[in-house]
């Protein structure tokens, strides 16, 4: 079920330890980097409440660059919680929460932007700008990360073309059906190449071929050296390929390794 | 970011074109008319300052009183009414002023015993207050206390206050105008915003669209008030030259200030809206 992507996905997470591959795609930048900027992310003792419900307790979690990791958990267990309080629409109620070697929740608004330039999220409910075509949804996040309107233009057509998306570039995401709007977000997630992609149930209005080339493109760029987190409760999508997987449930982490097994 | 600021500050221009005319028109009246008010203030002002102005009150004493007892009279008053300026004024001299009305006062003198009443004026700011000596038994006669002047001056300045009152009323009505107007439409955009914000756009590149939306119509705001007092103060002055009086002019500085005022307003209102936005940390 899975294509050309995934299988190299495969085989970057069974036969070479993620670590290591990126060293050798990057070994000036890994070499140089400290041990925060090894590990991507860090949660120390995290808890999060809202109105006196603990949706998080106490959660310590690590995820190395360059890792692929499913988060797994029934609805309600603080998946999308987690995600938010990574890209810091969240702080946490206690702990401490470090994202790309910075402690997310000590950081300044005018500091933020810097953060999630970083981060490619994928949104569960895509928040595309509405006035925008599908086309300037793409060219504008690229625009505000520095990027020459003509470069805009080429990587965001690339993207969409590769999401079979270029015919419904001029439309306006009312426009387009819940799976398309969903690739247009990814489209988006993936046009700036972030170093950490946080994906929220990004298969949730995908069929199962596009569900298979989603993972097939993730794991494209988690080759390339990205890491990436998805948030899912898609058993299939768990099934499909190997990989760290967190299962949460009531707001603390009830298992954490590889699967399938 | 400058050019993208324009270019997508021209764009929610576009959406909300119709919108946006018709607001810079709305902001334009009350900063016009806050102009014209001023410049009748400045119109005014001259009339007003005449409410000021000393005036001199003629009192007749009776005809009975000595000397000493005029001056004695003259010392009490002026005791008693310290802003009062009396001088007594010499038959000689009083002759001379009655006159020039009055040719055959000669005449009338050297025929009979009459004599003339002593006559003393009383300088005042406040020429009503000099009433009080008509129930007075050395007084005769109280002259006019009411100045023309002082009455014209009086109500040019309540006329000036009343400018003054209307335009600050209006020029804060324009300020809660533009604030509202900013603030509805950076709350319909409120979504978009906190998209921006989580895709990793500074706030500088938030502001920056929203900032030229709000300055392009105010701008025309102030460029329509100036128009709008340059026309009206035409009109006036066309009136007040044909009765004979002043024309209402209008300082460049004050048409200047017009347009400082339309550019600023909705720009300060939009500035405010958006820190507040950011301030209550609306990132979905």
């Amino acid at each position: 079920m899975i294509q050309f992507g995934s299988r190299r996905c495969i085989e970057s997470q069974r036969l070479l330890p993620r670590r290591i591959l990126s060293i050798v795609r990057r070994p000036g930048l890994r070499l140089l980097a400290g041990r925060t900027s090894r590990s991507v992310i860090r949660l120390r003792a995290v808890s999060k409440e809202y109105d006196h419900r603990k949706i998080l307790r106490s959660l310590d979690l690590h995820v190395d660059g360059g890792e692929f990791v499913f988060l797994t958990g029934p609805s309600g267990a603080g998946k999308t919680t987690l995600l938010r309080l990574l890209y810091a629409a969240e702080k946490p109620s206690s702990g401490e929460v470090w994202v790309a070697g910075r402690r997310v929740d000590e950081l300044s608004r005018s500091r933020l932007p810097l953060l999630r330039r970083k981060i490619g999220v994928i949104f569960q409910d895509f928040k595309l700008l509405k006035r925008k075509t599908v086309l300037e949804n793409i060219t504008f996040v690229l625009r505000i990360h520095g990027v020459a309107p003509r470069e805009a233009l080429r990587r965001a057509s690339q993207v969409l073309k590769r999401l079979g998306l270029q015919h419904r570039q001029s439309a306006l995401p009312d426009a387009l059906s819940g799976g398309e709007q969903q690739r247009v977000a990814i489209a988006r997630a993936l046009a700036y190449q972030p170093r950490l992609i946080l994906a929220d149930e990004p298969t949730g209005n995908l069929d199962a071929d596009l569900a298979s080339e989603l993972l097939s493109l993730l794991c494209d760029i988690n080759y390339q050296g990205a890491t990436v987190v998805v948030a899912t409760h898609d058993h299939a999508l768990l099934e499909s390929i190997p990989a760290r997987t967190l299962v949460l449930h009531d707001g603390q982490i009830h298992f954490d390794g590889m699967w399938p097994p | 970011m400058i050019r993208h600021a324009i270019a997508e500050g021209l764009l929610l221009l576009r959406q909300r074109g119709a919108v946006s005319v018709i607001l810079a028109f709305v902001l334009a009246v009350p900063i016009s008319l806050a102009g014209v008010g001023f410049s009748l203030y400045r119109w005014l002002s001259p009339m007003a300052s005449l409410s000021g102005q000393t005036s001199t009150v003629a009192v007749l004493l009776h005809p009975r009183l000595d000397g000493d007892q005029r001056l004695r009279w003259i010392a009490e008053e002026t005791d008693a009414h310290p802003e009062w300026r009396i001088t007594e004024i010499s038959s000689d001299d009083l002759t001379q002023r009655l006159q020039r009305w009055f040719p055959y006062l000669d005449e009338l003198i050297a025929d009979g015993d009459a004599s003339l009443p002593p006559l003393i004026e009383i300088a005042t700011t406040k020429p009503e207050t000099v009433a009080v000596l008509e129930d007075r038994g050395e007084v005769l006669a109280v002259g006019p206390h009411s100045s023309f002047q002082q009455s014209l001056g009086r109500v040019a300045q309540r006329l000036a206050w009343a400018m003054t009152a209307l335009s600050s009323i209006l020029l804060t009505g324009a300020l809660l105008l533009a604030a509202v107007w900013v603030h509805v439409e950076l709350y319909r955009h409120g979504d978009e915003i906190t998209i921006m914000r989580l895709v990793g756009a500074t706030e500088g590149t938030i502001r920056g669209p929203f900032l030229v939306a709000v300055a392009v119509p105010g701008l025309a705001a102030g460029l329509l008030s100036v128009v709008a007092t340059k026309m009206t103060t035409t009109g006036l002055s066309q009136l007040t030259s044909a009765l004979g009086l002043a024309v209402v002019t209008t300082p460049e500085g004050v048409l200047v200030l017009q347009m400082v005022a339309g550019l600023l307003m909705p720009l300060g209102a939009a500035v405010f809206t958006l820190i507040r936005h950011a301030a209550l940390g609306l990132d979905g």
